[in-house]
């Protein structure tokens, strides 16, 4: 208990809403935060000091007087017309220096060329696997890739993830088999519908992108439609077309299914690098983190039962994050190649 | 309930000036938008609106980065007539307020380097601006920081480096979000604007958690 109180102080004074409540306590604010109190009785004192500690932050103000300002407002207006010297600046650059300018434009884009070539390049190394007709991309953990198939679809493979497909496809369909997750931006082809077959459920497109995902264990499989329109076929059960912002979840061992609507900033932000959570407890977590980065995680001493996490983190690297944490929770980490130990 | 009303509200401190200069009429972000593009379209009344709410927060703000009040009247009027007459290229924003800070800043530093060749070393140029600090004086009928606390925040505000102080000035004086912190320290991600205002107050943690965990344990036995 007096771990989290002591932390409370500082949670608030990082809130934004929490301050700026102490400056201006009005409104519904007044109601959230006496709210707030209520649900949070045992941690009052951490509330007042955090509310004082805002309040006593104190920097010298400089200001001009009413008559500075006037004056100053009549001169920036007087120089109107006559083009100011020091404001046209930046056309004085000699000839010389914009053609620097111009020249690290150009090794600018060269070096972006030349990175692009090394990052794709692995990528393309995956596709060759399998001899046959058929070519296999497998992600571990902490691997997330980019495979574009030989009709220009694009997809996403997520981390602990792996897609199969035909070397070239033929002239009547388009099919992959996916394990995992995987987001696909397909490339219209009304001839050719284009299939990911995950299990027992195929998902049919003719273009559009949409996440797939199916669960190792259970066999689960949740498809997510962005844009254009799917076909899901499930053997023994109706077909379903999905609009976008629909999702269908099929559970394999019952048999069942059921749509709603789904958030798809949440569902699709892992192939743009951006791990976002909700209301996540701490297994969840770190089992999600665990699978992002691939690394294990030891974690000693006691775990808070009531943590929910919500965050947003683009391209960060996971020191980043723990330290984030470390700032909030009373939680030391070390990271030690592929392991973390995490101690509370 | 009681508990809040009974709260003292500070007017002495930097936040009551604060409320006061931009408070009355706090324009939600659309109308900020739109008093922006009113000003790059030409609008005078827009420029006039802008520069009186603006100007003395703009003024305060070059005056936390030097002691050179003189410099930074001056900085401040170059800059008013620049964004005049570039209006037409200025782009777009919904915040104008992180905007002009970003800019101004970056005219007070090259200005104030440019003074600097020429006075040498000994100069207005101080990085270890934004003195923060916690007042005394304000009185409180429920006073939870005891003097000890409050002497050992200081200390560590003081121990603050700069960029944490500033972002720390951003965040608490002038009521700026995250992401709009962000946008003034060029930062890509939002994050790291939280990270830095986050390690500023993990540096005022450390100074103070011993005596946090002083008082707890006086309080359990």
């Amino acid at each position: 208990m007096s771990k989290d109180h002591k932390h409370i102080f500082y949670q608030l004074i990082a809130r934004r809403d929490f301050v700026d409540w102490v400056h201006e306590p009005v409104g519904e604010r007044n109601s959230f935060w006496e709210k707030w109190l209520q649900e949070h009785a045992e941690q009052k004192d951490e509330f007042l000091k955090a509310k004082e500690f805002v309040e006593r932050l104190h920097l010298p103000q400089h200001t001009l007087e009413e008559d500075e300002l006037e004056d100053l407002l009549s001169r920036v207006v007087a120089v109107d017309h006559k083009l100011d010297k020091s404001a046209n600046d930046f056309q004085n650059i000699p000839h010389s220096r914009q053609w620097l300018r111009v020249a690290a434009i150009l090794l600018f884009s060269l070096m972006v060329a030349l990175l692009a070539d090394k990052v794709i390049a692995p990528f393309q190394e995956q596709t060759i696997l399998e001899e046959v007709a058929w070519k296999s991309a497998e992600n571990p953990r902490g691997r997330k890739s980019i495979i574009v198939l030989p009709d220009g679809t694009k997809v996403h493979l997520n981390y602990e993830s792996k897609l199969r497909f035909p070397e070239h496809f033929n002239t009547k369909e388009r099919e992959v088999i996916l394990e995992g997750e995987a987001f696909f931006e397909v490339t219209h082809d009304a001839s050719r519908p284009f299939t990911v077959t995950t299990g027992s459920l195929k998902t049919q497109v003719l273009g559009t992108s949409f996440n797939v995902r199916s669960d190792k264990y259970t066999s689960d499989v949740k498809v997510s439609l962005v844009t254009g329109k799917v076909k899901v076929s499930i053997p023994d059960l109706p077909d379903n077309i999905l609009v976008p912002g629909e999702e269908l979840e099929y559970q394999e061992q019952e048999k069942n299914y059921s749509k709603s609507e789904f958030d798809v900033q949440a569902v699709t932000a892992w192939k743009d690098g951006v791990i976002v959570f909700k209301d996540t407890q701490f297994e969840a977590f770190i089992e999600r983190l665990g699978k992002w980065y691939g690394v294990d995680f030891q974690v000693y001493g006691e775990t808070p039962k009531d943590w929910k996490i919500n965050g947003r983190y683009e391209n960060e690297k996971l020191e980043d994050i723990l330290t984030g944490l470390q700032f909030m929770y009373d939680v030391k980490y070390k990271i030690d190649d592929k392991n973390v130990t995490l101690k509370f | 309930m009681y508990l809040l009303d009974s709260l003292p509200k500070t007017s002495k401190t930097a936040n009551g000036l604060n409320t006061e200069r931009s408070g009355k009429k706090v324009p939600i972000s659309s109308s900020e938008k739109e008093l922006w593009d009113l000003f790059r379209k030409g609008d005078e009344n827009a420029f006039v609106i802008i520069y009186k709410k603006y100007a003395n927060i703009l003024f305060n703000f070059g005056c936390q980065l030097t002691a050179d009040h003189s410099l930074v009247k001056d900085c401040l009027q170059d800059f008013f007539i620049y964004i005049r007459q570039k209006r037409e290229r200025l782009g777009p924003t919904d915040a104008i307020k992180p905007y002009l800070f970003k800019s101004f800043k970056r005219r007070i530093l090259a200005d104030l380097k440019k003074q600097n060749k020429q006075i040498v070393k000994e100069s207005a140029f101080d990085f270890r601006k934004f003195p923060v600090e916690l007042s005394y004086e304000t009185v409180y009928i429920n006073q939870q920081l005891e003097k000890e606390q409050i002497f050992r925040l200081n200390e560590a505000l003081r121990q603050l480096d700069p960029k944490e102080r500033e972002a720390i000035y951003y965040f608490y004086f002038e009521g700026l979000s995250y992401d709009q912190i962000a946008v003034i320290f060029d930062f890509s991600h939002v994050s790291s604007a939280r990270r830095l205002v986050y390690r500023g107050l993990a540096h005022l943690r450390k100074y103070f958690v011993l005596y946090l965990l002083l008082t707890f344990s006086e309080f359990r036995s």
